[in-house]
């Protein structure tokens, strides 16, 4: 079972924190609004 | 096993933690990263949670008797279907569930928001993850479901023999679907006042409206299967007795009345806006209220499963969220984000009519449930409300309520005037005044009104079939399910108010002890005691009789209620006997028995009309699951529309 503990918390931790890592275009479009 | 469930358990606690600070993060500095970041966050405690959902099922199924939930709540001859249902037989495993619902629902939602309205979602996610946290620590912290025994039994207790009842599988699951539907209005409300400027959406509006239909809808299934439960395996003939863990779902059901009343209406920029926003943070506030005063043991109750531990985290999560929503109006009303510039239509104030009634109902409840902690913290002494104190103030109120249902759609749609319809109101408020005053019954008048409300119904269908006939050489318009449904949930309300009346009003009960082919007259029925038989089951020996009931010469029933022991739990159970008609119940329970002597007690009740309840219940639930398949036709008929535009 403690690999699948692992498999499970590697993922959720990629999963998660990949969003900040990327580049993005649409947050000075986002700042323009309010939404 | 169980130790990959509470790791899953303790990722899910980290996750919905990490939610609240990247979503509110990304809100505040308006960056996408953060924002996607704290979406990913709530999908990925939703599957964690998933994952310790299923481990603690594949526990149960397997009756791994380490874990101490499952040696407390099954035992090897329970049946799949009850070693399944006792997911959410105890304390940890059915905020579990509510958990598990609840983050489910606000990924369904928030999760999928186009990018427009990623700043809202997150600001809504924040507020539903907080709430998430707060449930997850009290389970990873008091209620942990995978926590070990401490010594292995060979065999488990078993499930409460009363709760092995199919109502009693379904009805938990479908009042935890309620309260966590209520999680999404809860949200919505919070991020439409974070995000004052937001009142002015009606779409995100419209969202929120349809998960407060859908959870009111559960939660009536939920409060009826109950009820029913109550009525059927209890033995006492009642349906509801006002027991403090009784009302504590009556409550939302109060509120979330009065929010979907107040939906219909819901104007942005209108007093009716604020007043909805805090209805859906006063209703999902009583759900989580319930939920400490069920397991927290304020209030002794009759279903008795208080588990005191760590309940208190409940109070403190609601001492949260109003003063966290006091900020938050605090703030509105400085940057005038409150300022309520729409007027509403005069039909409106009957709504606000029917709302106040609504939440003096809920006061009248609230209050009354926590009179024995009221009266033991201010005089020292415990002192507990009979169910009387509630019918003599709910039943007047349920009479208003009757009475504004004839009025209020037409009203609301061609205001007050003098019409047949007009002095119809005021004559049958007047009769059923008069016949309450002469009669001291309230059945009566409650007859007279549900009476006037069947009429006013029909004359409804009636009108609009007529008006459709008139428009029938023209196009053929659609039917429209709202319409149909709103009235066909008034009807339900109509049946399950009859039925009370009549249960209520004219039931008689009696206590009766017979010999062996001994003869006993009760409410016109002739009841002979023939035989008595005895069965023995893995888990229980049974004793049951065998009754025939004749109507003069005709016989009508034989009723076998029986008794039986179940030796592992000590606990002895009724299992009653009903001749069921739409008329009446002829409702048999089996109080004691005297082998030796060929001596039986019977607890006998002749109740009339009270099927009426279970049938109206399932006539308002159809009617309000037509109204959710309007507003999910509109919605796709408008995405198909946009596609349309967009191509």
């Amino acid at each position: 079972m403690s690999y699948l503990k692992w498999i499970l918390f590697i993922v959720c931790v990629i999963f998660v924190f990949l969003p900040l890592l990327e580049k993005r275009s649409d947050d000075a479009q986002m700042k323009g609004r309010d939404t | 096993m169980a130790e990959f469930g509470h790791f899953a358990l303790l990722l899910a606690l980290f996750l919905s933690g990490y939610a609240v600070f990247a979503d509110l993060l990304g809100a505040w500095r308006k960056d996408t990263g953060s924002v996607l970041s704290g979406r990913n966050a709530t999908i990925a405690s939703l599957v964690c949670l998933t994952v310790s959902m299923i481990t603690l099922w594949l526990l149960l199924v397997g009756s791994d008797f380490s874990v101490s939930y499952v040696a407390d709540h099954t035992s090897k001859a329970l049946p799949i279907v009850y070693r399944i249902s006792a997911l959410w037989a105890g304390a940890g495993g059915s905020l579990l569930l509510w958990l598990w619902l609840q983050v489910g629902f606000v990924v369904l939602l928030f999760c999928r928001l186009d990018k427009t309205k990623r700043l809202f979602a997150a600001t809504a996610r924040a507020a539903a993850n907080v709430v998430s946290f707060f449930f997850l620590l009290v389970l990873v912290l008091d209620k942990n479901p995978f926590a070990l025994s401490v010594v292995i039994p060979a065999d488990g207790s078993g499930l409460n023999p009363l709760l092995q009842h199919p109502a009693m599988a379904l009805h938990p699951p479908t009042l935890f679907i309620g309260y966590a539907a209520f999680a999404i209005p809860f949200a919505w409300s919070i991020a439409s006042l974070a995000r004052h400027n937001m009142q002015d959406e009606f779409e995100l509006f419209k969202m929120a409206r349809n998960w407060i239909l859908l959870a009111w809808l559960f939660l009536t299934i939920g409060i009826v299967l109950g009820s029913w439960w109550a009525y059927e395996e209890l033995g006492w003939g009642g349906y509801w007795s006002w027991d403090p863990v009784e009302n504590s779902s009556l409550l939302p059901w109060l509120t979330a009345t009065a929010l979907l009343h107040c939906s219909r209406v819901y104007k942005p920029r209108t007093s009716i806006a604020v007043w909805l926003i805090i209805l859906c943070l006063v209703t999902f506030s009583l759900c989580i209220f319930g939920t400490f005063l069920t397991r927290y043991g304020l209030v002794s109750s009759v279903h008795a499963f208080p588990e005191p531990g760590l309940g208190i985290l409940f109070l403190v999560l609601l001492v949260i969220i109003w003063i966290l929503t006091a900020l938050l109006f605090w703030r509105a009303h400085r940057s005038s984000g409150l300022i309520m510039t729409g007027s509403v239509r005069p039909g409106v104030r009957l709504i606000t009519i029917n709302n106040c009634l609504l939440l003096l109902l809920t006061l009248v409840v609230f209050v009354g449930s926590l009179f024995p902690f009221f009266s033991e913290f201010f005089t020292n002494q415990k002192i507990s409300l009979k169910p009387e104190y509630f019918t003599k103030i709910t039943a007047p109120g349920g009479l208003v309520l009757l009475l504004l249902l004839c009025v209020c759609p037409y009203i609301y749609r061609y205001g007050i005037r003098k019409s047949w319809h007009t002095i119809g109101v005021v004559l049958v408020a007047a009769a059923a005044l008069l016949s309450w005053l002469l009669t001291d019954k309230l059945s009566i008048p409650f007859f007279i009104i549900c009476g006037f409300a069947g009429l006013n119904l029909a004359g409804d269908f009636v009108n609009r079939y007529i008006k459709s006939r008139n428009r029938s050489n023209k196009a053929v318009p659609q039917l429209n399910l709202r319409w149909y449904g709103a009235r066909i949930v008034h009807i339900g309300v109509v049946l399950v108010f009859i039925g009370m009346a009549g249960s209520g009003g004219y039931d008689i009960e009696e206590q009766v002890a017979l010999k062996r082919n001994e003869k006993i007259k009760v409410a016109g029925f002739d009841i002979t005691f023939k035989n008595l038989k005895a069965d023995h089951g893995s888990t229980f020996t049974a004793v049951t009789a065998d009754l025939l009931v004749h109507k003069g010469d005709e016989l009508i029933a034989e009723l076998h209620p029986s008794q039986a022991y179940y030796s592992r739990s000590d606990k002895r159970t009724s299992e009653v006997d009903i001749k069921r008609t739409l008329a009446y119940d002829l409702y048999v329970a089996l109080t004691q028995v005297d082998s030796s002597r060929d001596l039986i007690n019977l607890n006998v009740l002749f109740k009339p009309l009270v099927n009426w309840i279970w049938i109206g219940s399932m006539v308002s639930v159809l009617g309000a699951a037509l109204v959710l398949i309007s507003f999910y036709r509109r919605k796709t008929a408008l995405l198909k529309s946009e596609d349309k535009d967009t191509e």
